[in-house]
């Protein structure tokens, strides 16, 4: 199950969120190395503070968290204005309504095994990725720009999915850092179910907020 | 059928981002896209304490006098929401406990529309603000469809009045940052080149040629790229073209 978290239904799921800063730390801080502080297992910085949106994949038997991202818009504050500009080599922020970012896109790879063993780790990021563009589609967002590691250009082409690279940056892991957007239109949308061999919507928004309420 | 909608949602973005002022653009949007209400809400604080709001809306006297009055404020989903999630929602999603269900029912007494649509707003001073607009269509699902037809274009169109709205209540009017990336489009925008032309010439992919564009024009508060060039020029951003 894919579903989007946002303010005010953060305190609710408190626990989902906490072992999404948990996987975060293993993903981000344990396996990349990049330069971002871990405080007691936990990966979080002040971006999630600023009432950023979830978007948390559970396993529908087990609950098991297998996937996240934090979706922001660029009119606000964002980490790679404010983090990865060096990526960004025109010197051009992308930044406009219509444009999110989406950080911290991760799965667990662990928890993937055993709850849907058929689903390999690449499979299974391009999933999250068709819910970050379904969650776009249904809510105006024509683009978004995510940074993410060189080799993750291969998933994306995996999954259907075009990715711009706007610029890469050294300094923040042990490989450089690329700094990239894609477009979403329904075509995105189509393209990326037929290489997932997705049929259905990974996202049902309305029931999310009324089962969180 | 989209592109019409597309032109009336630029359309009415130029039309706003023209108006004189917010209480005049609300005013706008509503009577363009013919919706029942327009209103911009613009939060002081970031953790939404709505001490002194800045409201300007197309409800009657008798409905704003009336919510302030009755401290509506404190209760309404739409602001409670409004200035803490980011995405844009429907009203018909939102949870209705019974004093809220009260004021939505108060509300429709006094002619706010049927249905509801909110966007939030937040800025780089992460300043918070919403934009509402309302219908009278009993149909749930017609409205669904209608908002899905200038969801895009509303964002844009929040943004704008919200710019708006910065600049009467502090007076800024500085001149935009533009990115060295996008100053080149608008360059070869200037020329008559097309988004293709100049992803080719700049070895781009369209889609990102477009996306400077997009981000120049909205940084010149612009509704089209020919408005976006002519200020550029203006502003002496780029050079006029010989």
């Amino acid at each position: 199950m894919f579903q989007i978290l946002q303010a005010p239904y953060l305190p609710s799921q408190a626990n989902l969120l906490d072992r999404m800063f948990r996987l975060r730390k293993r993903v981000f801080v344990d396996q990349l190395q990049w330069s971002v502080s871990a405080i007691n297992g936990r990966e979080r910085d002040c971006y999630d503070d600023c009432q950023p949106v979830y978007i948390l994949w559970t396993d529908d038997l087990t609950g098991e968290l297998l996937g996240s991202t934090r979706l922001m818009p660029t009119t606000g504050p964002t980490l790679m204005y404010d983090v990865f500009r060096d990526t960004f080599p025109h010197g051009a922020a992308l930044e406009a309504p219509g444009i999110w970012e989406a950080t911290r896109t991760c799965v667990d790879a662990e928890a993937l095994a055993r709850c849907q063993p058929d689903l390999s780790a690449c499979e299974a990021f391009g999933r999250l990725c068709l819910a970050i563009v379904e969650c776009g589609l249904q809510h105006g967002i024509h683009t978004v720009v995510s940074n993410y590691e060189p080799h993750m250009m291969r998933i994306y082409r995996k999954a259907g999915l075009i990715v711009d690279e706007l610029g890469r940056a050294d300094g923040y892991g042990r490989r450089p850092v690329c700094c990239g957007a894609f477009a979403i239109t329904t075509d995105v949308a189509g393209t990326v179910r037929a290489q997932l061999g997705v049929s259905e919507t990974l996202i049902t928004l309305p029931a999310m907020d009324k089962m969180a309420a | 059928m989209a592109e019409r909608d597309d032109q009336l949602a630029a359309e009415c973005a130029a039309t706003v981002s023209a108006a004189d002022s917010v209480d005049r653009a609300v005013h706008l949007i509503r009577d363009m896209l013919r919706f029942d209400h327009c209103t911009y809400h613009l939060a002081w604080t970031i953790d939404a304490k709505l001490d002194a709001p800045f409201v300007k809306s197309t409800y009657s006297e008798t409905w704003l006098g009336r919510y302030i009055m009755r401290r509506y404020v404190n209760v309404d989903p739409v602001v409670i929401h409004g200035f803490q999630r980011q995405l844009p929602f429907f009203w018909s999603d939102l949870p209705l406990d019974p004093k809220a269900e009260a004021l939505m029912v108060d509300a429709i007494a006094h002619g706010v529309g049927m249905q509801g649509y909110t966007i939030p707003i937040v800025d780089r001073s992460r300043r918070r603000a919403i934009l509402s607009v309302t219908g009278h269509e009993d149909d749930p699902q017609a409205w669904l469809s209608f908002i899905d037809r200038f969801k895009m274009g509303l964002n844009e169109i929040a943004h704008s009045l919200h710019k708006m709205a910065v600049r009467e209540i502090y007076g800024e009017d500085t001149v935009p940052l533009l990115g060295p990336r996008e100053i080149e489009c608008l360059i070869w925008s200037a020329q008559g080149k097309s988004h293709k032309d100049i992803a080719t010439i700049l070895s781009i992919s369209e889609h990102t040629a477009r996306g400077y564009l997009t981000t120049a024009r909205l940084k010149l508060d612009s509704a089209t790229i020919a408005q976006a060039v002519a200020k550029a020029i203006k502003l002496n951003l780029i050079d006029e073209p010989v």
